[in-house]
């Protein structure tokens, strides 16, 4: 289907500024929570880049307060261990198919794995799962925009960081390839330094992805 | 305010259930399911807008009476798309 995608930029836009108002006005963070993951589970499992482009949607506006509000909330989240988050099948059960969203008595081959915002870019970057792989550009972009409104909050970026370390090396098999691991080891790394900007930590991850020799061009190339 | 106060100045239940349409006819929701994640993520919603306009807060859509539950809150949330 030829998609118009231009007329989705004002109902996003609009769908961004409801939430943020109403997040400006909950005082309590576990509802503030609560009605971000809500927001999350009503958009249901396929649709949560649509959650991803509305942080994307306030990390590229102008708004410091509403930059603020977001930050703070995932701050919350981080350090419940509670992030909005989003599936995306694991490195086993990499194609879509009818059997996709059935219940699977096999377990792993259609096991899904619930994501926060970085892991799941960059698990939707690295690996093949049941959307199509984003492409380095717009990760790096993307990256850098949600890393730019995490910065706005240190302990967010502080508890973040440390679980994306810890959850490299303890995973189970299966949701991380080991391109994945690498990439999100070296992020996690770098974001741990204090003095790292946002355009350093994406630099870092994507230079060690880059690849050895030259690709032919419209070409996207990943190490699977 | 908490939730429950925020949410009785929604708009009534219902108010907003009509799915919204874009120009070519389809639904907003439907456009957001035809489109892949790439090109989602790639879209400039803030095409053509100033700094000064590049503003989420002024937005004030929560003034109309009725409505008491999150679900409802959610329901605003996500109207415009349908």
């Amino acid at each position: 289907m030829s998609v118009e995608l231009q007329t989705l930029a004002e109902p996003l836009l609009e769908t961004t500024r409801r939430l943020v108002a109403a997040l400006q006005r909950e005082p309590s963070v576990e509802l503030r929570l609560a009605l971000a993951k809500r927001v999350v589970r009503q958009l249901g499992d396929e649709a949560y880049p649509v959650f991803l482009k509305m942080l994307l949607i306030v990390a590229e506006s102008e708004d410091a307060v509403a930059k603020q509000c977001v930050a703070d909330l995932l701050a919350a989240a981080a350090q419940r261990m509670d992030l909005p988050s989003g599936p995306l099948s694991g490195w086993g059960s990499s194609f879509r198919s009818a059997a996709d969203d059935a219940p699977s008595p096999a377990g792993s081959m259609n096991r899904r794995r619930l994501l926060g915002p970085i892991e799941y870019l960059t698990v939707w970057y690295c690996q093949q799962t049941q959307r199509p792989m984003l492409d380095q550009a717009l990760y790096a972009d993307a990256m850098r925009k949600l890393l730019a409104l995490f910065e706005l909050n240190p302990q967010l970026r502080a508890f973040y960081a440390s679980k994306l370390s810890a959850e490299v090396g303890t995973e189970l098999e299966g949701t991380y390839t080991c391109d994945t691991r690498d990439i999100l080891g070296r992020l996690a790394q770098r974001w741990q330094q204090a003095d790292s900007t946002p355009e350093d930590i994406v630099q870092a991850v994507i230079r060690g992805t880059a690849p050895t020799a030259p690709m032919p061009a419209g070409w996207i190339v990943h190490q699977l | 305010m908490n939730v429950t106060e925020l949410s009785s100045r929604l708009p009534p239940a219902g108010a907003e259930a009509t799915a919204i349409q874009t120009a070519d006819g389809l639904s907003v929701s439907a456009q957001l399911h035809a489109a892949a994640g790439n090109q989602l993520l790639g879209l400039d919603v803030w095409a053509g807008a100033s700094a000064a306009d590049r503003m989420l807060s002024v937005h004030i859509g929560l003034d109309a009476p009725a409505a008491t539950r999150l679900d409802q809150l959610v329901n605003h949330i996500l109207a415009p798309l349908g």
